[in-house]
């Protein structure tokens, strides 16, 4: 036994997580019902989760409105995130989001960085149910592959069953997986698991991601 | 103290298994050890790669041939000279683990034993530090106050760092020394840094009480004290990754 000895976690370590969410007419409903019972699903998991609720850095942006991006919830520590009420109205501005999304990651590693806060890769989650409304979708699609080429972010495109997944496909080299039946609760359970294992990765190693229940690769 | 005068010290070395995600105990990846020179000592610790299938192997094999290395010299020794030493160590061990996948025919490139490398040396009133990677060095005078720090080094991400099996690895080893003949030295592994460091400093609750015990405890007392620390629920709850520790106290 050594005496007076403290064992405290004294790492500063974040992972940043953004969450893209598709608040436009369409999601109107069920969807937007079941995606904002999600959200508190969310926040409970990562809340209950130890190591998650201190590493994990989430920012909330929705497209919708006339062609907005909203920042829903600014980056906080998961411990302190408070599921925000997505509303169902306007648009869907997919590539001005991820634009928003991809810049803000890069000035919040710039941030951690200044802090000498050690991170790991960031997550770009990007959910919807349809396709961009807005002109330069692209290009916005172009550089999220080339932010994933580069190391810079993975991101992870999911669609609900009427989304376009061919035009969804084109945001990640991974490709991207169809949400069923808009079982959202599901996804977020699988979404908070990930960004856990995310944020415990150890040197040297990939993330292990926890088995898909909610959704399927689009045929 | 004279340069040839060697003072005695207390040394010794912890390596224990990290968990998996079910809590079951991993392959210990990491090496660890400390001995007595002909003119001082030396600690070396080394941390295999998780993602390396023969990580392990690289550690140990990196561990052993640097402290061997050490352990033949060397009293008129400068940081150049020690550099050129832990280089030249660290390439004769390269080149043992590629014969090594050759005779077993495991079919390895030299990145299948990746491996991080922290190594203290002191000899008469000089100390030097070599370092590539995570993992931590520390020096402390007899009032427990650091004297000098080697950081973890790693890529952008906190997933990643240098091994000796990167192709520019020299680029990265960095290396110091500086005088003194008294000294406390604790080196580490990337499983013991998360609570042993506080904003780049030596986390003085958890230095403190580690160097006063070791200054009284026998080498049994010390390694199962150490060992029952590193393997406690809240070691393991702060990082499963394998722990290493290794030291010398100077009496």
């Amino acid at each position: 036994m050594i005496k007076d000895l403290i064992l405290q976690d004294n790492t500063n370590q974040r992972l940043p997580c953004v969450v893209l969410l598709d608040g436009s007419t369409s999601m109107d409903g069920k969807a937007i019902d079941n995606l904002n019972q999600g959200l508190s699903i969310l926040e409970q998991e990562l809340k209950a989760d130890d190591v998650a609720s201190l590493r994990v850095q989430l920012l909330l942006l929705r497209i919708g409105g006339h062609s907005d991006v909203e920042i829903l919830t600014d980056w906080t520590d998961a411990i302190d995130f408070s599921a925000p009420q997505v509303e169902a109205n306007g648009t869907t501005p997919l590539g001005k989001g991820v634009n928003v999304a991809l810049r803000e990651l890069e000035e919040q590693k710039k941030k951690y960085r200044q802090n000498q806060i050690t991170y790991n890769r960031p997550w770009l989650f990007i959910i919807t149910d349809g396709a961009p409304t807005d002109m330069n979708w692209e290009k916005a699609a172009e550089k999220a592959v080339e932010a994933e080429k580069k190391g810079k972010v993975v991101v992870f495109p999911i669609g609900t069953e009427e989304a376009d997944f061919e035009i969804l496909n084109k945001f990640s080299s991974r490709g991207a997986i169809m949400l069923n039946n808009l079982d959202f609760k599901e996804l977020f359970v699988w979404l908070s698991q990930s960004v856990s294992a995310g944020s415990q990765t150890e040197i040297n190693s990939e993330t292990q991601l926890p088995a898909i229940s909610w959704g399927a690769v689009p045929s | 103290m004279g340069r040839g005068t060697k003072l005695m010290c207390k040394l010794g070395s912890v390596s224990v298994a990290g968990l998996t995600s079910e809590n079951k105990p991993k392959l210990n990846q990491d090496y660890a050890v400390c001995k007595e020179t002909s003119s001082g000592y030396a600690a070396v610790i080394s941390d295999g790669a998780g993602s390396a299938i023969y990580g392990g192997i690289g550690s140990k094999c990196v561990s052993r041939t640097v402290i061997k290395a050490l352990q033949k010299q060397h009293i008129h020794i400068d940081v150049d000279s020690f550099s050129e030493l832990v280089f030249n160590a660290v390439e004769k061990s390269l080149k043992i683990l590629r014969r090594l996948s050759r005779l077993y025919r495991l079919d390895a490139q030299i990145t299948a034993f990746s491996a991080t490398l922290v190594v203290a040396y002191q000899t008469g009133d000089k100390c030097f530090c070599a370092h590539l990677g995570d993992g931590a060095c520390m020096f402390f005078n007899d009032a427990n106050e650091l004297i000098k720090i080697s950081l973890p080094e790693n890529g952008e991400y906190i997933n990643e760092t240098f091994f000796v099996s990167n192709k520019d690895w020299a680029n990265n080893l960095r290396c110091f020394e500086f005088t003194e003949n008294k000294t406390n030295c604790l080196i580490m592994s990337d499983g013991v840094t998360p609570f042993a460091l506080l904003n780049d400093a030596p986390f003085l609750e958890f230095t403190k009480p580690i160097l006063n015990f070791l200054r009284t405890a026998t080498l049994d007392e010390a390694t199962e004290a150490i060992t029952t620390m590193l393997t406690s629920q809240k070691a393991t709850g702060i990082s499963s990754d394998d722990k290493s520790l290794a030291w010398w106290i100077t009496c």
